[in-house]
């Protein structure tokens, strides 16, 4: 190499080596700046709950406002893996009976009390587990509760029981202040107007069918956050109100069934707004066609494969909620731990419903109709109303002629309850573990006549019972996944009652916004990371 | 002294028919079918007996009906209208705290609807030809379009084509503005649903006073004027027009009661928080204080109106002497 | 023109639309051709396209064809709610009116108790006790009109009862029954089909205005309903609630048209006559 050549070679390589250090350099401060502190966000709060304690009120609206001022002891990743909040630790005895939660150190109630295990052990076993009946599906099955230290909880279950460590998320155990409630009514007592957390934002003011204001706390145990000053929830009870809110910049952010999903396109084409269906997975909620197992023809199977067969899932996926669900393919979420894809699948084939009913002896009369039944819808908003009349519009073509009945919640509640229907839709969420929330609607200890929300279609098999119970109580992970996968399997071949749709709500916020959806309780988490962008 | 029999005659019927009012409404609300313990608990708590036991208590719902009833009769000669299972906040201050956003919109719609009703049916009473043709079409359309189709084309036309006034809510959310900014905000939002409300009756007002002027031209007195020379004005004015006013507002006194059902709708598709919306809301949620204390309030008015009426047209009509 | 010209006219033109909308409502849906209910995979289209002249609405069911069935259930409503009212709020009035005393006192206040409660809210209210329905409309309908029926009949029949002939009836020995069928019932009729009329529209009113709240029958296209549907959309699709209201409207107006005719014809004191200073 000539002398010129090899002094531009490596100037060169000089200059790209300077260039890539020097752009190391500049890249790394990047990505270490520290989200800028301060700013507000406003979110749509609808319906108004009468009280945001969330000790008393586990609602919807109540968890979107509760879980910023109170924290729980885990959160989970979108994955559903436990992570630390209160919690900062974590072990459970290999046979697992004993759970060990480190707490963290140094936390101190919104008033300036201290926070210690007592307070936890009070949350759970004496406040919780007489409001809150998911809390005492878990509290049920403890025997014996420890504080070693002011920073160590030790449960003790009466059999081991997986999915016990799921079920830590706020708004199941928010951990509630011992000495504001010990000893008093806790419904009454006057504390809940202005509830006391350890979250990282504390309340301030509630201006009643207006807003609730929630301002930083200074002292949260999370040194650095909360990254925002306020949290304010506006109240606005319209639909059409809150859409308008959202364009026109007055609020920040919806989620859940603030907006009606036939208006999700519009959000979607605003450059200001980002539409996310992440943030639902704790939850994980499956929307079915119920379908009373008493009621004939529903008691034969090929029946209810009929219907699976004859129910365009994909247009109700894209059409009914634009998006906003995908097919559901069996009794566990596509999100919820131990899902099963490999099940028997029922794509939309008309020929083959109908070769069903007709095998099964159900002619069409002269009119075309070979059975009739009713609908009773939900009442839970105009899409499933929607959903309804699809529904209806394709069970006729197969011949099953069906009567729509309109009624409101109270009614619809009661008549579920007490199997005073041929087929409702209904949507349930599963908590993030098959044994909290799928278990529930397919065994048979759970046909609890009167009780809404239990195993109401009235589907019994021992050996999904006993399957259900054994992967409840196993410990080994891989034998629990074989467990419930040959559950699955089962109960998509007998269609106790024809799954139609995941439902995945809609987030929509302000995209100036970061870190709003990071777990798996999406917006109802404690906003702590939350910092509005430069 | 007429005037006092006739007041406390009314104050003894008033409280007669709240009485019955309110017992009727128990007993129609009551069978409405669904539980409300059921729906306060939603989906965690109605699958669980022991809590919905626990509500029930709370609300007094485990009670036999009768029981349930006279509690609240008793309640009720204390000004107690009971406590809201949904929002968890005396009855009695949920109403007081809605009812002005309802008279907020029909008050007004009331007096613009009886005062240009009146004026519009005076002068079209002598109106002929194309004049009166475009009267009888424009008070036959308002008369039959339905009131929240009414609504809607209003809204979008002043609301999303031309920005002139909000489409819904009483006020815009988060704008923090002096007094007399927060009263001009909801006057702008109040245009639309009082205009909306106004047309129907306009209307009807209109119509009944313009062929209530044809009457009383008819009258003995209105003839012997007429036979004594006075001028058509003086005529119209002195005898015609106040003999005519009385029709129209016996039958708006009639009325009172469907503009209050009325608001349900308006206030239903404006998003507007006031009670005729809040007695719906009660309803579906099985909400049973709130919705029987609006019953027996909105009752109350409707009869206080009817005196009102009854003592005004007594006032104008002299050949009526209030009576018991 | 004068003035009982215009009625005349009005008459006409209202029997004419409203012959029109029932033949509408019977021949319809079969020289359409499409159902009210189908789902289609093109949402969302407006008005004169190819294959909807209405547009659709945001299931792809043809607008056209809600229109249709909507006119079979604003027609059945209107007819069968106002015979029900006629039916009980003649009872009613004419036992009130005929026996007076007791029975008058009695039904009077349970006419007072019905027309206290604002009709609305009590309609919504019978509505929700028993389930939404065709059925369910009509009787609450029913139960919230009947009280005008039954104080114009008992107006009526307490004036009439007095007349001569009626007192000759009375004292000759004719049962009661039979005279308040043969000789009072038929110079009511006159004030109650004006009366009924009225109501009619009310009714019409009314059913589109439950359906638009959620409270219609969920198994029947109503005209309120469609309305209702389409709220959310009015932004971005005028068609789906426009035309359904224009519906309404044009029927309603039939109605009253009808009903002011009728009252120009059966009591012309009541005619929007000529102003005669």
């Amino acid at each position: 190499m000539s002398v010129t050549s090899r002094r531009t070679f490596l100037t060169g390589l000089f200059a790209g080596m300077t260039a890539l250090v020097a752009g190391h350099f500049m890249a790394v401060p990047a990505a270490a700046q520290e989200p800028t502190r301060g700013g507000r966000i406003s979110i749509a709060l609808s319906p108004e709950p009468p009280v945001v304690m969330l000790g008393v009120n586990s609602s919807g609206p109540a968890q979107l406002v509760g879980g910023k001022i109170y924290d729980g002891l885990l959160t989970y990743s979108q994955s559903l893996d436990p992570m630390p909040r209160l919690a900062k630790s974590w072990e459970v005895s290999p046979d697992g009976l004993r759970y060990t939660f480190n707490l963290e150190e140094d936390v101190n109630w919104h008033d300036g009390a201290p926070m210690t295990a007592a307070d936890v052990v009070f949350s759970l076993r004496d406040f919780l587990s007489e409001t809150n009946p998911r809390a005492r599906t878990l509290s049920s099955r403890i025997t014996s509760y420890e504080t070693p230290d002011d920073h160590t909880v030790v449960l003790t279950l009466s059999e081991p029981f997986p999915a016990f460590i799921r079920g830590f998320d706020v708004s199941t155990v928010p951990i509630l202040p011992k000495h504001i409630y010990e000893g008093t009514d806790f419904r009454a007592n006057p504390a809940n107007e202005r509830p006391i957390g350890t979250g990282p934002f504390k309340f301030e003011e509630w201006r009643k069918g207006e807003y609730i204001r929630l301002v930083r706390n200074e002292d949260y145990w999370n040194e650095g956050k909360p990254y925002l000053d306020e949290v304010v929830f506006r109240i606005i009870p319209d639909a059409a109100s809150r859409l308008a809110a959202l364009e026109s910049g007055e609020i920040d952010l919806a989620s859940n069934y603030d907006i009606d999903p036939v208006h999700t396109p519009i959000l979607q084409q605003n450059p200001e707004l980002e539409v996310t269906n992440e943030g639902y997975e704790f939850l994980g909620h499956i929307s079915w066609l119920e379908l009373n197992n008493r009621v004939k023809p529903l008691d034969d199977v090929r029946f209810r494969q009929a219907i699976m067969h004859a129910i365009d899932r994909d247009f109700l996926a894209q059409r009914v909620w634009f998006g906003n669900a995908i097919p559901a393919t069996g009794p566990v979420a596509s999100v919820t731990k131990y899902y099963e894809p490999d099940v028997a699948s029922y794509p939309l084939d008309l020929d083959k419903a109908k070769a069903l009913l007709d095998e099964m002896g159900l002619a069409p009369g002269t009119d075309g109709v070979r059975a009739r039944l009713r609908l009773m819808q939900l009442p839970n908003g105009e899409v499933w109303t929607r959903m309804a009349e699809f529904i209806r519009e394709s069970l006729s073509k197969i011949g099953v002629e069906v009567q729509l009945e309109s009624v409101d919640s109270g009614t619809w509640v009661q008549r579920v309850g007490n199997w005073d229907y041929d087929m409702t839709i209904n949507v349930l969420g599963q908590y993030a573990d098959p044994a909290m929330g799928v278990a529930r609607s397919y065994i048979s200890s759970n046909i609890r006549q009167g009780v809404p929300f239990t195993n109401t279609e009235g589907y019994s098999n021992p050996k999904v019972d006993e399957l259900f119970a054994k992967a409840a109580s196993t410990n080994d992970e891989s034998e629990r996944a074989e467990l419930y996968s040959q559950v699955q399997k089962i109960l998509v071949d007998e269609v106790p009652v024809a799954w139609l749709l995941q439902v995945r709500f809609p987030t929509v916020y302000n995209k100036k916004f970061a870190n709003v959806v990071t777990s798996a309780i999406g917006v109802v988490d404690n906003f702590d990371s939350v910092y509005i962008r430069d | 002294m007429h005037l006092i029999r006739f007041l406390t005659y009314q104050c003894f019927r008033l409280a007669v028919v709240v009485l019955g009012v309110a017992m009727l409404n128990f007993l129609l609300i009551h069978s409405a079918p669904g539980d409300p313990a059921m729906v306060l608990a939603g989906e965690s708590g109605a699958a669980d007996p022991k809590f919905l036991e626990q509500l029930r208590r709370d609300f007094g719902l485990d009670q036999p009906l009768y029981m349930q009833l006279l509690h609240y009769l008793g309640n009720i000669a204390r000004f107690d209208l009971g406590y809201s299972y949904r929002q968890n906040l005396p009855v009695l201050a949920l109403i007081a705290d809605r009812l002005p956003a309802t008279l907020f919109l029909t008050v007004p719609a009331f007096l613009i609807s009886l005062g240009l009703g009146i004026y519009w049916g005076r002068h079209a009473a002598g109106r002929r030809g194309w004049r009166l043709g475009a009267f009888t079409a424009v008070t036959a359309v308002f008369n039959a379009a339905p009131v929240f189709w009414m609504a809607l084309i209003l809204v979008m036309v002043f609301s999303y084509w031309h920005g002139w006034f909000p489409a819904f809510g009483i006020r815009t959310p988060g704008a923090t503005q002096s007094l007399a900014g927060q009263a001009a905000d909801i006057a702008r939002h109040a245009v639309l649903p009082i205009v909306t409300m106004s047309l129907f009756y306009l209307a009807v007002y209109a119509r009944l006073m313009r062929s209530s002027m044809i009457e009383a031209m008819d009258l003995d007195f209105v003839r012997t004027a007429r036979a004594k020379g006075a001028s058509r004005q003086r005529i119209v004015r002195r005898h015609v027009a106040p003999n005519a006013i009385l029709p129209v507002v016996a039958m708006a006194g009639m009325q009172a009661g469907q503009l209050i059902g009325g608001s349900v709708v308006i206030e239903t598709v404006f998003a507007w928080p006031g009670i005729g919306r809040l007695a719906f809301d009660s309803l579906l949620q099985r909400d049973y204080p709130v919705l029987m204390g609006i019953l027996l309030v909105s009752s109350v008015v409707v009869i206080v109106i009817n005196v009102l009426t009854d003592l005004v047209v007594g006032y104008l009509d002299p050949r009526i002497e209030i009576v018991t | 023109m004068s003035g009982r010209g215009n009625l005349a006219v009005g008459l006409q033109a209202g029997l004419a639309i409203m012959v029109l909308l029932a033949l509408l409502a019977v021949f319809g849906p079969s020289l359409y051709g499409v159902g009210a209910w189908t789902s289609t995979s093109s949402p969302f289209l407006p008005p004169l396209s190819a294959d909807a002249w209405l547009g659709t609405d945001l299931l792809g069911r043809d607008v056209m064809a809600g229109i249709i069935e909507g006119a079979r259930v604003s027609l059945f409503v209107g007819a069968v709610a106002t015979l029900g009212a006629v039916v009980i709020g003649g009872i009613v009035g004419l036992v009130a009116g005929y026996f007076r005393g007791a029975a008058d006192t009695l039904l009077m206040a349970v006419t007072e108790f019905f027309q206290t409660i604002p009709s609305f809210i009590l309609a919504v209210l019978l509505v929700s006790i028993f389930n939404p329905s065709l059925q369910s409309i009509v009787i609450a309908i029913a139960l919230v009109s009947w009280p005008q029926v039954a104080r114009v009949v008992r107006t009526q029949t307490l004036s009439l009862r007095e007349r001569e002939f009626v007192m000759a009836a009375r004292l000759s020995g004719k049962p009661v029954w039979k005279v308040i069928v043969v000789d009072i019932v038929p110079h009511v009729l006159s004030s109650v089909l004006i009366v009924a009329s009225v109501i009619v529209a009310n009714a019409i009113l009314t059913e589109s205005a439950l359906s638009f709240l959620g409270l219609g029958d969920p198994n029947v296209m109503s005209w309120g309903y469609m309305v209702g549907a389409s709220r959310s959309v009015v932004r971005i699709a005028w068609w789906m609630s426009v035309f359904p209201g224009l519906a309404i409207l044009v029927t309603v107006l039939a109605v009253n048209l009808v009903s002011d005719g009728l009252a120009g014809y059966l009591d012309p004191r009541a005619a929007g006559g000529e102003a005669r200073p």
